[in-house]
């Protein structure tokens, strides 16, 4: 802005200076033209015209004189007609000549004059007479010419002191014009002198400029140079300008092979050319910038080897007048998309080890559970044959140690199955009291196997019903007391229900007397796979996934979990859920004893014998109708042949699996109205979907209860039961 | 104006002369003017003019202001350019002389057209030799600056009687 108004300034100044300049140069010519004239009028005015004349009026009348006296002796008086007549001429000159103005404004020289033309007047009739009277009157015209004589003397002198005035006036005037000349040189002078120091002054913030330009072209030399960025400056025709050391480094070409040439031809791969050459020539054509300021773009370069490696690209335009300058910045990433391979390679490496873990965990949990509920199924069936006490004893040890495998699958299970946030319990009405008195009858006898005691005090306020998700409740505080006993010996491990006022809130509080623990260690017990202390290794035994598996399950039914423990004295941990009140337990009773009131006809698919066998009684003893097959095969036959109210279908089957076995019924329209349940030991998320997918109406999963299989022959069967008793009535 | 004058210089060279060859020379008239050759060149010889040859010639008029004189002066003559023609006159030099033996050279290259004349009327009149007559060379003071110097006022002759043609020296 400053640089802006001061060149305008100067430019301004420079204007006025040349105006001046050139007037004073036409006025002093000028000036120099009149002095050459009037120096050159003094050079020829060789005789001063008023003093020639007025010597000539002195000789002219002497002349007079002299023809006059001769005329007396007997000269011609023609001669003296002549003489006359030319000082009369010259008398009149002085009379009228507007040279004479001066000589004849004075007084003295009016009045010579007036004396002198009055004798002139006087004497015309003589000279214009005859020759006679002329000579008659010679001697009186002597005479009066002696008088004469001494009034054109007089006259004579009045008029030189007339013209040395008019000469002295000249001189002056002279004098002026030269004065008026030299006070132009004079300005002329001062002018140039003005010019002379502005011009100085240009010079010198010339000369400051320059060095400051030289001072940040040497910087931006430097930075240039020293950048590690490739940086080539590109004309509007795509010729290299400039090209710095990272780009010699980065494209193999010294400075000296590469100035000069154009760029395309050197540092664009073949597959980019014509991208390059037609956004080049658009630009030329329109302006329109593809790449031109739009920051970094990824593109390939190409270096001298003839190699190709990814660049990044950032190209901004230089204008400068006509001159486009395109500045190109190019890095190499080569090792930057490298780490990224490598990185991306090393994410993919560890999904592919997760899903592997998962896939594990899916297979094991499928091949353990299926024998698993083989035992468990029979020994259920075993309690209720006769035995005797010491049967009954080894009986009840199979039990506790399958019921711990089936608990260290199932945590196992548990885990991914929370992960994959699958088979969400669906809230529903229950006794939370009678929920809990199960749940510490069942662990009575672990706890009194170590000499434990086991509490359980309930302050529900006499209003035990809630709406929850009991599977889930049951499970967390499984673990939790599970814990607090494994870690517990000869001790006690109390559990406290309390409803937080009437509100919604209700407290659990598992309390043992056992070994606590560390403070330290407090915060990270409920991350995956911690077992504490390996002294208690022999002791407590696990997955080190409970807690984890009980943080997860508690965070999904919205609650809070939190641990308080010593070292020695014990732990206590605290869980609180929102379990709002529910009105009464009739539905649970109406429920229980729909269990055994209907018969159905049920389709058992298994493949496995014993777990079809174990199904086929349990039902049978639940009093239904049971009908088998082995297959899917089977189970398709044997859909078109009998009448069912339910069909119980195994998944993994081999030749034709519950899938296609399902698919086929549908198609052949074999068990219309009928609802056909999927039993699994699959416990991954996305089988149970795809399941779903297919159609069934519920999955469940193996071991399966007897209460749970009641439950699960009680929803899909009620429907079916009144629509076919309809038109039976 | 300008026309007017041509019309009016058309129609004086038309008459004058017809007025000139009309009057019988008369053989005593006396001789206002001699132009003097000097012999050695071609045309070397002296011619006499009487009032009525000059007036022969072309005729120029003009009014201007003399600083000899007070007021416009009208002036009626024989141009030098003309004069010069009529006498074959090309080169050299005129030497002026004045009937007081005054006698002053003048260029005859200065001698053109719209320059000085031999004046023998002025104000509508001859000239006495009481007025500066009969013949008196004028130039048109007041058409060019160039007339005002004191050059030019002392080739200002009057009483003008003779001219010598002086080859350049």
């Amino acid at each position: 802005m400053r640089d802006k108004s001061a060149s305008y300034a100067s430019k301004v100044v420079i204007g006025v200076t040349t105006l001046v300049l050139v007037i004073l140069l036409v006025l002093s010519f000028l000036l120099g033209r009149d002095v050459l004239r009037q120096v050159h009028e003094l050079s020829t005015a060789t005789s001063d015209n008023v003093q020639w004349n007025m010597s000539q009026s002195e000789v002219e009348h002497l002349q007079l004189q002299v023809v006059v006296t001769k005329a007396q002796h007997g000269g011609d008086l023609e001669h003296v007609r002549r003489h006359f007549d030319i000082f009369y001429s010259r008398m009149a000159t002085l009379q009228e000549g507007a040279i004479y103005a001066g000589l004849r404004a004075s007084a003295a020289g009016a009045a010579t004059l007036a004396s002198i033309q009055d004798r002139l007047t006087k004497f015309v009739p003589l000279i214009d007479g005859s020759d006679q009277v002329l000579r008659d009157g010679l001697p009186m015209l002597a005479a009066e010419l002696v008088m004469n004589g001494r009034d054109v003397r007089t006259l004579m002198l009045l008029g030189l002191v007339v013209s040395t005035e008019g000469s002295d006036i000249k001189r002056q005037g002279m004098a002026k014009t030269l004065e008026r000349l030299g006070s132009v040189i004079l300005a002329l002078f001062v002018a140039l002198a003005l010019t002379a120091l502005m011009i100085g002054r240009l010079y010198h913030h010339g000369r400051v400029l320059r060095a400051a330009r030289n001072a940040a072209a040497a910087r931006m030399q430097a930075m240039v140079t020293s950048s590690l960025d490739a940086i080539l400056l590109i004309d509007a025709k795509g010729h290299i300008m400039a090209f710095n050391g990272a780009a010699e480094a980065i494209f193999g070409y010294s400075r000296e092979e590469a100035i000069g040439r154009k760029m395309v031809d050197m540092i664009v791969p073949d597959h980019l050319r014509s991208g390059y050459l037609n956004a080049m020539s658009r630009y030329i054509l329109t302006g329109d910038a593809d790449l031109i300021e739009r920051g970094r773009v990824r593109l390939e370069g190409r270096r001298k080897s003839g190699q190709i490696f990814p660049v990044e690209l950032s190209i901004t335009l230089s204008q400068s007048g006509e001159d486009t300058v395109f500045v190109s910045y190019m890095r190499d990433i080569s090792d930057r998309i490298a780490a990224e391979v490598e990185l991306t390679k090393a994410r993919d490496d560890a999904l592919a080890g997760e899903r592997a873990k998962a896939n594990l965990l899916t297979v094991m949990s499928h091949e353990m559970r299926t024998p698993l509920s083989g035992v468990l199924g029979s020994m259920e069936l075993m309690e209720t044959t006769e035995l005797t006490p010491e049967q009954s004893g080894y009986l009840q040890a199979m039990r506790v140690s399958g019921d711990m495998l089936l608990h260290h699958v199932n945590e196992v299970l548990e885990l991914s199955q929370l992960e994959a946030g699958v088979a969400k319990e669906m809230p529903s009405h229950f006794d939370l009291a009678e929920l809990m008195r199960g749940l510490v009858d069942s662990q009575q006898a672990t706890a009194g196997a170590a000499g434990n005691s086991l509490a359980l005090r309930c302050r529900l306020g006499g209003r035990p019903n809630v709406l929850g998700c009991p599977r889930q409740i049951q499970q967390a505080l499984l673990n939790l007391i599970g814990n607090a006993l494994k870690f517990t010996q000869d001790g006690s491990v109390t559990i406290e229900v309390e409803r937080q006022g009437t509100g919604d809130q209700v407290q659990f509080m598992i309390c043992d007397t056992g070994a606590g623990i560390a403070a330290a260690d407090l915060d990270r017990i409920f991350e995956d796979f911690v077992t504490l202390d390996a002294s208690y290794g022999r002791t407590s035994e696990g997955t080190g996934l409970g807690l984890a598996i009980t943080r997860r399950i508690v965070a999904s039914l919205g609650g809070e979990i939190e641990a308080e423990s010593e070292i020695g004295q014990g732990s206590l941990f605290k869980v609180t859920l929102s379990l709002p009140m529910a009105l009464s337990h009739r539905e649970e009773k109406l429920e229980q004893t729909g269990e055994l009131d209907v018969s159905k006809r049920i389709l058992v698919v298994e493949d496995n014998d014993i777990n079809r066998a174990l199904m086929e009684k349990t039902l049978q003893r639940l009093g239904h109708q049971v009908t088998t097959a082995e297959g899917g095969a089977e189970a398709v036959s044997a859909a078109g042949q009998g009448q069912f109210d339910l069909i119980l279908m195994d998944i993994s089957m081999p030749r034709v699996d519950g899938i296609e076995a399902f698919r086929r019924i549908r198609a052949q329209k074999l068990a219309e109205g009928v609802s056909i349940v999927a039993l699994t030991a699959h416990v991954a998320a996305d089988d149970h979907a795809r399941i779903l997918d297919t159609g069934f109406a519920e999955v469940a999963t193996k071991p399966i209860s007897r209460r749970e299989l009641s439950e699960v022959i009680g929803r899909h069967t009620s429907d079916k039961e009144l629509s076919d008793a309809a038109p039976e009535s | 104006m300008t026309l007017w004058k041509s019309v009016f210089g058309a129609i004086a060279l038309a008459v004058i002369p017809v007025m000139g060859l009309a009057t019988d020379p008369d053989p005593n008239a006396p001789v206002v003017l001699s132009v003097e050759i000097p012999a050695g060149s071609d045309n070397g010889a002296v011619t006499d003019f009487t009032m009525a040859d000059l007036r022969v010639l072309p005729a120029v008029s003009f009014a201007t202001h003399t600083i000899w004189t007070e007021g416009v002066q009208d002036f009626t003559g024989v141009s030098l350019a003309a004069l010069n023609r009529h006498l074959d006159i090309t080169e050299g030099t005129l030497e002026l002389q004045a009937v007081n033996d005054y006698v002053v050279e003048f260029a005859v290259s200065g001698a053109v057209d719209g320059g000085p004349i031999i004046a023998y009327e002025r104000n509508g009149a001859p000239m006495s030799r009481r007025e500066k007559g009969p013949l008196w060379i004028v130039f048109p003071y007041d058409s060019d600056p160039a007339y005002q110097t004191e050059e030019v006022f002392s080739k200002s002759v009057w009483q003008l009687v003779r001219i010598i043609v002086r080859p350049e020296k």
